[in-house]
């Protein structure tokens, strides 16, 4: 990896370190900033899979879903320490994802039927688990009270989450960086732009777009370990396909895998501020508003710059940045 | 020529679309270090032999033999990996990506070394004379610039054999002269041995040692460019298309 590839980390990391001593650790600006953060990682993660390998892949929510009930019934009904069961839930996530990914990439799905075959996996493991007493059910399954001690990752403020989820983000800004930069990220890019000649260009096509798929899968388990801890309970409504779509929605709008990664975050950050928002303000009178927000976005940006934002943040940089300069030339 | 020296034998190949026989127990072979031309009329089967070989389709029959090993059925990566690669009549480029890493990817076929890719890389785009378009996307490219770049990346997985399928088509005279230039180079200074398919005639009778003529999927013809030309069979296929079109 370059200094260049870290500065940026770095910078974001310090000023995201920052942002809840600046709201004085409110409460509701911290919970706000938590799920920020949370879908932050998750559509850095999706990434891998539907920015760099270009696979509309809408399975999130069953990869967080579980991680999340690896982790807590580990945790409830064993004792495990969260440490331990939230790699094993990115496991568990990834051992599905290869289940299903094998098959459909076996069989050449892609596009739209990639998308409904992921999505679909979502409903039928909350269905599942719906009717699976013995680790589901209808019940919420509550997660140990131990506040405060570090083998049970339990705190009853946000801002411990927060930062645990500030952690996880670099972690997966830097795997996506790593990528980028390898052999499997350029195969991947030549995947998604071009399964037939990359082929000839000597790649397995199959075998990488699963690679992709599998860390994906990985890390969307281990942060979905992460979401028990800070909701406090199993139940079968985390698989949730909402979730799943705001994801890739995200990622679309971001334009995830043109580009810089940064702009991911970004995006997260802009567009759950304004949702948030528009469901605090409106949601009373208009429910769902901040729902119907995603899809006017989406189709916003679809239609008027279909490779994402990320272009445009990188201009309106170095906007800022060639402004900034010309005044301290001006200044000094 | 024995038939021991040929490094591409392609033997009884037969391939069926529904009704259509697109190939007919063809046999052709490849021999080390020549330029073979394959030429035929719209829909003879030339592209679609091309398919077999590299993998994209397997044949109802017959067998494709590499380097003595039988490579029929094999998938395109695997094929790519033996030493074969090749360009797209319908070009296919990554138009998400430079100039320099498409280029890159194709290195990246033999080897993992980063400094190796990255002199390899160099080394193809100063050989193409891509080297001042390098960091250009490939979408901002020209359909002459695009066409360079699929041979460039082709190269760049160290082939034994290119396939190249009507890398000639839509360029003016002086281009055809200057990509005749360049692969009678890729076939000398780089040692690949080339399989041209190709409609446009001043190109694949300049640069052809032996050419291979398919119609209705049939081998109707073969042997050295001017003999070719003035076989009463090809003659006769390429009046008939004319009459047709
Ligand atoms: N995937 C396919 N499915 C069905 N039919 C096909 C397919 N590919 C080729 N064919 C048919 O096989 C025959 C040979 O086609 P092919 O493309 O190999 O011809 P060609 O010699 O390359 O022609 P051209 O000079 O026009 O490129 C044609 O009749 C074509 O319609
Ligand atoms: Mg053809």
């Amino acid at each position: 990896m370059r200094a260049s590839d870290l500065k940026p980390i770095v910078a974001l990391t310090a000023m995201l370190a920052a942002l809840p001593l600046a709201v004085r650790m409110n409460n509701y600006y911290v919970l706000l900033l938590t799920w920020i953060l949370y879908y932050s990682t998750l559509v850095t993660a999706w990434n891998v899979i539907g920015g760099l390998a270009g696979q509309l892949d809408l399975a999130a929510a069953s990869y967080i879903g579980l991680g999340a009930y690896t982790m807590g019934t580990l945790l409830t009904r064993l004792d495990v320490t969260p440490w331990v069961g939230i790699p094993l839930g990115g496991l568990v996530a990834a051992g599905f994802a290869a289940l299903v990914g094998y098959p459909t990439f076996r069989f050449g799905l892609k596009e739209a039927w990639y998308a409904l075959a992921t999505i679909s996996s979502v409903v039928v493991l909350q269905k599942l688990f719906l009717v699976w007493e013995e680790i589901g059910g209808p019940e919420e399954r509550y997660l140990p009270a131990r506040y405060g001690e570090l083998y049970y990752l339990r705190f009853r403020g946000y801002a411990p989450y927060y930062y645990i989820l500030l952690a996880v983000l670099v972690m997966v800004l830097l795997l996506n960086v790593k990528i980028r930069r390898s052999k499997t990220g350029y195969y991947l890019l030549a995947i998604r732009e071009n399964e037939e000649a990359a082929e000839i260009l000597g790649i397995d096509v199959r075998k990488y777009k699963l690679r992709a798929l599998l860390i994906y899968a990985f890390v969307t388990g281990c942060i979905g370990g992460i979401f028990a801890l800070i909701s406090g309970y199993l139940h079968p409504h985390h698989f949730d396909t909402w979730t799943s779509l705001q994801v890739a929605i995200l990622g679309i709008v971001g334009g995830a895998g043109v580009g810089s990664i940064y702009s991911l975050p970004a995006t997260t950050f802009i567009i759950y501020s304004i949702s948030e928002l528009l469901r605090s303000t409106l949601g009373g009178w208009i429910p769902g508003i901040h729902l119907i927000f995603y899809g006017v976005i989406l189709t916003v940006v679809v239609l008027l710059k279909p490779e994402g934002l990320s272009e445009t943040y990188e201009r309106l940089y170095g906007r800022i940045r060639a402004a900034l300069l010309r005044r301290r030339a001006g200044g000094g | 020529m024995t038939e021991a020296e040929a490094l591409l034998r392609v033997r009884r190949v037969t391939k069926r679309f529904g009704g259509i026989v697109a190939l007919d127990r063809v046999d052709v072979d490849v021999y080390e270090g020549e330029i073979l031309g394959m030429i035929g009329p719209n829909g003879a089967g030339k592209t679609t032999l091309f398919n077999v070989v590299t993998g994209y389709y397997p044949p109802d029959s017959g067998r494709i033999i590499f380097r003595g090993e039988d490579i029929t059925g094999r998938p395109p990566h695997e094929i790519a990996k033996l030493g074969i690669s090749r360009t797209f009549q319908v070009v296919k480029p990554f138009l998400g990506l430079t100039v320099e890493d498409a280029v890159r990817v194709g290195a990246y076929n033999r080897l993992s070394d980063e400094a190796e890719v990255e002199r390899r890389v160099r080394e193809i785009l100063e050989f193409m004379g891509l080297d001042r378009l390098r960091d250009r996307l490939c979408r901002d490219l020209n359909i002459v610039q695009i066409k360079q770049t699929a041979i460039a990346r082709a190269l760049a997985t160290d082939p034994k054999l290119l396939l190249l399928d009507e890398a000639a088509a839509g360029l003016n005279p002086g281009e055809v002269d200057d990509l005749i230039e360049l692969l009678r180079r890729v076939n000398r200074e780089m040692g690949v041995t080339l399989w041209v398919v190709e409609h446009v005639m001043r190109f694949v009778m300049g640069i052809s040692d032996r050419i291979v003529v398919l119609h209705y999927g049939e081998k109707i013809a073969e042997g050295p460019p001017e003999q070719v030309a003035h076989d009463p069979k090809v003659v006769e296929a390429y009046l008939g298309a004319e009459v047709v079109i």
